[in-house]
């Protein structure tokens, strides 16, 4: 075989090879064999160093050609091989993402701490099961006082103990101690002899916060309330004062924020009023403060309280509390 | 309460916009709603004494307003009549005023119309004409007045505590035994009223009363709710009682109602006020820079004492005096309240306060955190749920339970064998269905398993909530369980223990195999976590089918198919509940870092058929024994009971052999000779077949 026809033949060979090659480990072999170091190709010079100048210029110019040919038939595959060529329809539903998912009460409830905790807030727990002096007597609600009618107490059989009937009964055991300056909140269950539709349960979730300083005001209430709301809501929302009764506070106050669904123009869910009515609030009573031990001619503050669950049903327009305090995966995959 | 706009507009002298009264109402004093003439007030409880009246409100808003109230008439009325031979005897801690006047020769009739409408809004049946005049005036003034007929009653009057076994006949003929500690209006033979809550039909007012005695009284408001709260009656003046009646109340009306039934039914009114004493005054020291140091903020003192003007509020010798119906008014703060409600609470502007100490957050909280993450991790989804159960679950679950109380065995008894003695039970459960506070968070996640069964094929649930139950300590100096315990006063060595449980269920139409299997994974995935090393313990249970005991942390089991035929559960249910408490406790929270091998690892996998009741962990010991060159690590990999009859004593088991050398690369023939060993050994010992 002349040379001229070897060359002809390994471009043939290559050219087939080439085109089938499937991968780059494969094309990158493929390169190494015609073009490598051992190859015939990488040798050839050296046969033809003996012949003619006249046949040694056409045999090398040949030689450069397939040289270039080879080395284009690389770089084209190469570029080819690079490129992914598939065809996907993107209205495909994806895999499903199995994962678990928090309660939303969970979730709102962390989301309430991690905001709190910005504002000087530490979070602290508190027992379900309390006695009346924690929940009722510590708190300036006397035994036979009307008062207590203000939660209808659900009670361990003979009577020593009971359910918790707000979280505020954290409040003398958790200055007792930390001692003061303080400030805490506590989010957790409470329990009422109540009735159960709609929007009550006998078992539901409250938060309460205190915070007992020299100096701790009203104005600093103020504050923490429209902080609070505004980056619970993430918008900015008025928040209004208004007198209210609470044994345990003096003044007393209840909290009315903006209503979310109408901007305060005035619909059903806030009673045409354009303001919603969500937390109790008021400074710390001076008998609360004497029940911790406390000295109330120097130390002072305030508290509050809201329902989590009213938080969460406004939030995400979930008209049963029912629905919210059942373990329908239904509605705990939404969230 | 509610009032007729027509009946405040005569104690005010305007015509008003009471739309516009309402929210001003709302901002400053009671929440109010106005609707078609009527006002309805939300009167906070402790503004009862000098608000829940007409002319109370009827000063609320004057005060609002800028108004002056009508002050009304009651004329002194004296008679020529002789005073009679008739005393009021008072136990003063029961009544500390009791005022009364007598008034002699009326004459009675049916209210005529206008009043007849007036009580009958108010919430009475109208009954005569005296009758209805009391209660018209307890809606003017706020305070419960009480008419006798006078001729019913023999001698004097008693103002006592009842005596045990007495009996008190209400005016609608209803017969109540008293116990002794009531307080009663008598005279020397019977009971005349159940003072502050009812009178009696023995000294009832009718058309044919003629002499009346009229009694306006304070009484002991803890007594009142104490008696009406006992023999389950409410009535308007108990509500008035219980939440305190201004003496000075009480007399006005006295004044008022002796002023209106002499004007509409004659009589004479005798001169005497029986109890007449001197009101005392409440007078506070007060410090004007409080308004500041409570509010935030800068009133100046002209205005604070615009306010004290508008209430009433007179400065004497440097002290406050309040009007004598605002028995709210106490200390310093309440001032404060008043002043602030009247210049405007949504003036106060928000100041920020910095941290007033280190912030924390308490222990189980994050622990609970972290565990949720754990289990969404593994794709469990969180339920919350009731903390009460049932009977059914207290009889045929709770028995779950007993493995579960475990925490310190030799500290303290719990009764097993009776869950009743040890359960916590509520005295007023909402229903049947929620009597006992749960102490094991299975029941209630397999109520939710139900629940979602007719939605999803898979139900991979975890609950954290607290549970609960009573133990006895067989030292009654200690406290039995460190976390949080409630003694009994009834019984020192008993005490309710709450904590936090972890509850997990898996349920699916896989066989109990996989389900056991998902399980075991779960808590191996916990552990690891959690780095913890929990040693495992088979038990036998009433409500597991297959069950085991993980260190005094909890259990993990099979729940069995006749309790969950019980509860009309279709699928295949298994369960994991575990105490936090002591699972944080053990947690060391703390990984260590392993490095890889250099040199490449040699892996092998054994697969045999052995004797069912040999365990992986015997023949790792066995194995460990042999003392095998170049072996890391032994694993379980797989383990099944084969269906088919031919090996039915037989058990299926891989086990995977990891070999490397910390210096050189392992050749196949270093392994195989010591496969050789491994196997052989176990074939002579225990039989094993290779598959």
């Amino acid at each position: 075989m002349s040379l001229e026809e070897t060359l002809n033949k390994i471009w043939q060979e290559a050219e087939k090879e080439f085109t089938s090659v499937k991968s780059l480990s494969e094309l990158e072999n493929l390169l190494i064999k015609y073009l490598g170091r051992k190859s015939y190709l990488a040798n050839f010079p050296s046969l033809i160093k003996k012949l003619e100048i006249e046949e040694k210029r056409k045999i090398g110019s040949l030689y450069n050609e397939l040289k270039r040919k080879i080395e284009n038939l690389y770089r084209q595959k190469k570029e080819f091989l690079l490129e992914t060529n598939i065809k996907f329809d993107f209205e495909h539903p994806g895999r499903e993402i199995k994962v678990g998912k928090e309660h939303l009460i969970s979730q709102t409830i962390n989301k309430i701490f991690d905001i709190f905790i910005q504002l000087g807030f530490s979070v602290v727990d508190y027992a379900q099961i309390v006695d009346e002096k924690e929940n009722f007597d510590y708190l300036n609600i006397p035994p036979h006082h009307p008062a207590r009618d203000l939660w209808d107490t659900l009670w361990v059989k003979n009577r020593e103990l009971l359910f918790r009937t707000h979280t505020s009964c954290f409040q003398v055991p958790v200055l007792k101690k930390y001692g003061v300056p303080i400030r805490a909140i506590i989010a957790g269950k409470v329990f009422r002899y109540e009735a159960i539709d709609k929007t009550h349960d006998f078992e539901f979730y409250q938060l309460d916060g205190i915070s007992i300083s020299e100096n701790s005001n009203l104005g600093h209430l103020k504050y923490v309330v429209e902080k609070f709301f505004e980056r619970f809501f993430k918008e900015n929302l008025p928040v209004r004062f208004r007198p209210g009764y609470f044994p345990f506070v003096e003044p007393g106050l209840e909290i009315d924020i903006g209503c979310i669904f109408c901007k305060q123009r005035g619909c059903i869910i806030c009673k045409k009023t354009g303001f919603i009515e969500v937390a109790g609030a008021g400074m710390v009573h001076d008998f609360v403060l004497k029940s911790a031990g406390i000295d109330y001619k120097k130390y002072q503050g305030y508290a509050f309280g809201f329902g989590v669950d009213r938080l969460i049903m406004l939030e995400h327009g979930i008209d049963d509390i029912r629905i919210l305090h059942s373990s329908d995966l239904r509605f705990i995959r939404q969230f | 309460m509610k009032f007729r706009i027509k009946d405040l507009e005569k104690y005010l002298n305007k015509k008003l916009d009471w739309e516009k009264i309402a929210s001003e109402l709302t901002m400053k004093s009671f929440e109010t709603v106005y609707n078609d003439g009527i006002l309805e007030v939300d009167i906070l409880p402790n503004r009862y004494p000098d608000a829940a009246s007409l002319i109370g409100l009827a000063k609320e808003v004057a005060i609002i307003k800028n108004l002056i109230s009508k002050e009304l008439k009651i004329n002194n009325l004296q008679s020529k009549a002789k005073s009679l031979n008739f005393k009021v005897i008072v136990n003063s801690k029961l009544a500390p005023y009791y005022f009364g006047r007598i008034i002699l020769n009326v004459e009675n009739k049916p209210s005529p119309g206008w009043l007849k409408e007036f009580v009958e809004f108010y919430g009475f049946n109208s009954i005569n004409f005296l009758v209805d005049l009391s209660n018209f005036v307890m809606i003017e003034y706020g305070a419960p007045l009480h008419i006798f007929d006078l001729d019913k009653i023999k001698g004097n009057i008693y103002v006592r505590l009842a005596k045990k076994g007495e009996k008190f006949i209400s005016l609608e003929g209803k017969e109540y035994e008293l116990q002794g500690d009531e307080i009663v209006i008598a005279d020397k033979e019977k009971i005349l009223g159940l003072a502050g809550i009812k009178g009696s039909k023995t000294a009832e007012i009718d058309l044919k009363t003629k002499n009346i005695f009229i009694e306006a009284a304070v009484f002991d408001p803890t007594k009142i709710y104490q008696t009406s709260r006992k023999l389950n009656l409410k009535t308007e003046a108990s509500f008035r009682f219980e939440r305190k009646v201004a003496p000075i109340r009480a007399l006005q009306a006295l004044n008022r109602v002796s002023y209106l039934i002499n004007r509409n039914l004659g009589g004479d009114v005798l001169r005497k006020i029986f109890g007449e004493k001197k009101l005392r005054e409440t007078k506070i020291k007060f410090n004007f820079d409080k308004v500041k140091k409570i509010t935030g903020l800068e009133i100046n003192k002209k205005e604070i004492l615009k306010i004290f003007k508008k209430l009433g509020i007179k400065i004497k010798n440097d002290q406050l005096i309040v009007p004598l119906e605002r028995l709210d008014l106490q200390t310093e703060t309440d001032i404060v309240e008043e002043i602030i409600r009247i210049y405007d609470l949504n003036k106060i502007k928000p100041i920020y306060e910095s941290p007033l100490r280190e912030i924390f957050i308490e222990e189980d909280i994050v622990f609970n955190n972290f565990l949720r993450k754990i289990l969404t991790k593994a794709g469990y989804d969180e339920g919350h749920n009731y903390s009460f159960y049932g009977e059914k679950e207290l009889q045929g679950l709770y028995r779950l339970n007993d493995v579960m109380r475990i925490e310190n065995p030799r500290e303290s008894v719990v009764d097993i064998l009776n869950p009743r003695k040890s359960v916590v039970e509520v005295l007023n459960p909402i229903s049947e269905n929620y009597k006992y506070f749960q102490s094991s968070l299975i029941p209630n996640l397999l109520k939710s398993v139900y629940l979602n069964q007719f939605n999803f094929k898979e139900i991979k649930i975890f609950e954290i909530s607290k549970v609960a139950y009573k133990e006895i300590s067989v030292n009654p100096r200690e406290s039995v369980a460190q976390y949080n315990p409630r003694k009994s006063v009834l019984n020192p060595r008993e005490s309710v223990v709450e904590k936090y449980h972890l509850g997990i269920v898996y349920a699916s139409k896989l066989t109990p195999e996989e389900i056991l299997k998902e399980l075991k994974g779960v808590l191996n995935f916990i552990a690891s976590e959690l780095c913890l090393n929990l040693k495992l313990e088979e038990i036998k249970n009433e409500f597991l089918t297959a069950g085991i005991k993980i260190d005094n942390v909890g259990i993990l089991g099979l729940i069995k198919k006749k309790i969950l035929s019980e509860l009309d559960i279709d699928l295949n249910v298994g369960v994991i509940e575990l105490d936090t408490n002591t699972l944080k406790k053990r947690s060391v929270m703390k990984k260590v870092f392993h490095p890889w091998p250099i040199f490449p690892q040699i892996i092998r996998d054994l697969s045999f058929f052995i004797d069912e009741k040999i365990k992986f962990s015997q023949l790792k010991m066995e194995i460990e024994r042999l003392k095998i060159n170049y072996l890391q690590e032994i694993k379980l990999i797989d383990v099944y009971f084969p269906q088919n009859s031919e090996v039915s004593n037989l058990k299926s088991m891989t086990i995977r052999f990891i070999f490397f050398h910390p210096q050189r690369s392992l050749t196949d023939e270093d392994v195989n000779l010591e496969m050789r060993k491994i196997e052989e050994n176990l074939k002579s010992r225990y039989g094993i077949t290779i598959r």
